[in-house]
């Protein structure tokens, strides 16, 4: 029964309730997503590494509080934006770091996921490629913490501003806000490195 | 109708991911027509959204993946061996019957509680016999009315077990049957406190002995931190003794949740039979209610821990 069609909420009512197969599904299911999520903030694969560990933990230690009533995904970003937010505020926010690209480096030999899209054939294609991803990394690091949650929530992994309103503890349309300011933010990050469509 | 240039901020999000209306696209591109400004920020955040495209999800090196699956599968062998050990709500195996015994109960009722709810009620209403006993040698008033309105206190007191069962509860159903009982207990108990004003539940107490020392020890309070001692001490006993998975997380904040239900469905009837309702009645009432509840906690730790030694 924990074959795709399954859906987050009954594995996760039977994570809830025990079953170790069901964490696994949901666990291979988003790890891409979370790993994604946080790897692209931090930089660093080493604390990327940590905080991905980190988060399952407290998905583990918070899941009697998950309401079966709700949707999954929204839950778990809830506790991977905390975690993620806790982080950069004790680090005090050094957006830079110097292998903040190692994180593209080190995946890009790896398998592609089922987020990521099929290599491109072409190797010239894949280095612009990648260097347009790094470039997008770097420009979502210099962002505030909140916008750049904001648009992965919204655009990579496709939740709508009503359930990423109470991950971020605003209004949907405060969310919509912040979506709007962020959009202009990473668009300005993005031109000024040389990135951005000159227009 | 148009909209202006704040209300368009809000539809040009709302186009980039598809969820805009077919009157909030009417708006929009009325509005983006004669607004250089929005227009121009429709261009950008077009750009910005395509480029979002590139930050996909990135697959964890397989090290990470397989150290966080295993950190948590050694979590959940450690949560079975415990419940194995406490006996207390047998842990489905863990197989696909899991996820099957599961899905239904997430649409319909779980009823296989309703039993424990009707012992554990059973029992509080032993125990509120025996707390209110006294009553009977303590007042002067018709033994009827005495009966009456001890019958009331064990109503109350189910009705807010029946709520302890059901909100611990592993599954979400927050309103079973167990809860309705408890709206239903929660009514006669109004009704039954009006039609009896006469009964002072703390009457047999302030005669007794003790009561008289600790009312002229710490003033008119003493009665009531006396109560809401009781009033905790057995709820956050049994809900952490017997509670589900949501009590063995927070154990804590669980029992004084089901305290606080406690003390809300029994606040009417004292403030209808205490003369002088003053708050530091009150104050002393909550007090004595929350050292009952983390009493009971500790208590009902205790027993487990016991139990878990001696099964091991
Ligand atoms: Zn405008």
């Amino acid at each position: 029964m924990t074959d795709e069609s399954t859906s987050d909420e009954i594995l996760m009512a039977a994570y809830q309730a025990g079953s170790e197969q069901a964490f696994r599904t949901l666990h291979d299911r988003h790890a891409g997503s979370v790993y994604g999520f946080l790897a692209r903030r931090v930089g660093d694969p080493a604390i990327a590494d940590d905080l991905y560990q980190e988060a399952f933990l407290r998905v583990h230690r918070a899941r009697a509080t998950w309401d079966p009533e709700r949707p999954f995904r929204p839950w778990l970003f809830g506790i991977v934006h905390h975690l993620l937010a806790d982080h950069l505020r004790g680090r005090g926010r050094s957006p830079e770091r110097p292998d903040a690209d190692a994180v593209e480096r080190a995946s890009s030999t790896g398998e592609a996921g089922p987020g990521r899209a099929a290599a491109p054939p072409d190797p010239e294609q894949a280095a612009a490629r990648r260097e347009s991803t790094e470039a997008l990394d770097r420009a979502l690091r210099a962002m505030p913490e909140e916008e750049a949650t904001v648009l992965v929530l919204a655009r990579v992994e496709g939740l709508p501003y009503e359930e990423i309103g109470p991950i971020l503890g605003r209004s949907p349309a405060a969310a919509k806000q912040l979506a709007y300011r962020a959009l202009k933010r990473l668009r300005a990050e993005l031109a000024a490195t040389g990135h951005g469509e000159t227009s | 109708m148009s909209c202006d240039c704040n209300g368009a901020e809000c539809l040009l999000v709302d186009e980039l991911d598809g969820s805009i209306d077919e009157a909030g696209r009417r708006a929009l591109s009325e509005h983006v027509s004669g607004c250089e400004a929005c227009a121009c920020a429709r261009r950008e955040m077009r750009e910005a959204w395509d480029a979002m495209a590139a930050a996909a999800p990135i697959e964890p090196p397989a090290a990470t993946r397989e150290r966080a699956a295993a950190r948590v599968s050694t979590l959940l062998a450690e949560e079975r061996d415990q419940r194995r050990a406490l006996a207390v709500a047998p842990i489905a195996a863990d197989d696909d019957a899991t996820v099957a015994a599961v899905a239904p109960s997430l649409a319909s009722p779980d009823w296989s509680l309703v039993p424990l709810a009707i012992a554990s009620a059973l029992l509080v209403a032993a125990a509120t016999l025996l707390l209110l006993g006294g009553l009977v040698h303590g007042t002067a008033l018709p033994q009827s009315h005495v009966f009456f309105c001890a019958a009331t206190y064990t109503g109350l007191l189910v009705g807010a077990f029946s709520w302890i069962y059901s909100a611990t509860t592993v599954r979400g159903l927050h309103l079973d049957a167990a809860a309705r009982i408890g709206v239903i207990a929660l009514a006669i108990t109004v009704a039954a406190t009006t039609a009896c004003p006469g009964f002072h539940v703390l009457a047999w107490w302030d005669r007794s002995a003790t009561g008289r020392w600790l009312t002229e020890a710490i003033g008119p309070g003493g009665s009531s931190l006396v109560f809401g001692f009781a009033y905790g001490l057995v709820p956050g006993f049994l809900a952490a003794l017997f509670g589900g998975r949501m009590l063995a997380e927070r154990p804590v904040a669980n029992a004084l949740v089901a305290a606080t239900v406690v003390f809300l469905l029994a606040l009417p009837v004292v403030y209808l039979q205490s003369a002088p309702f003053t708050s530091g009645l009150i104050a002393s009432w909550v007090a004595g209610i929350a050292a009952g509840t983390l009493c009971g906690v500790g208590g009902a730790f205790r027993v487990r821990r016991r139990n878990a030694v001696l099964a091991a």
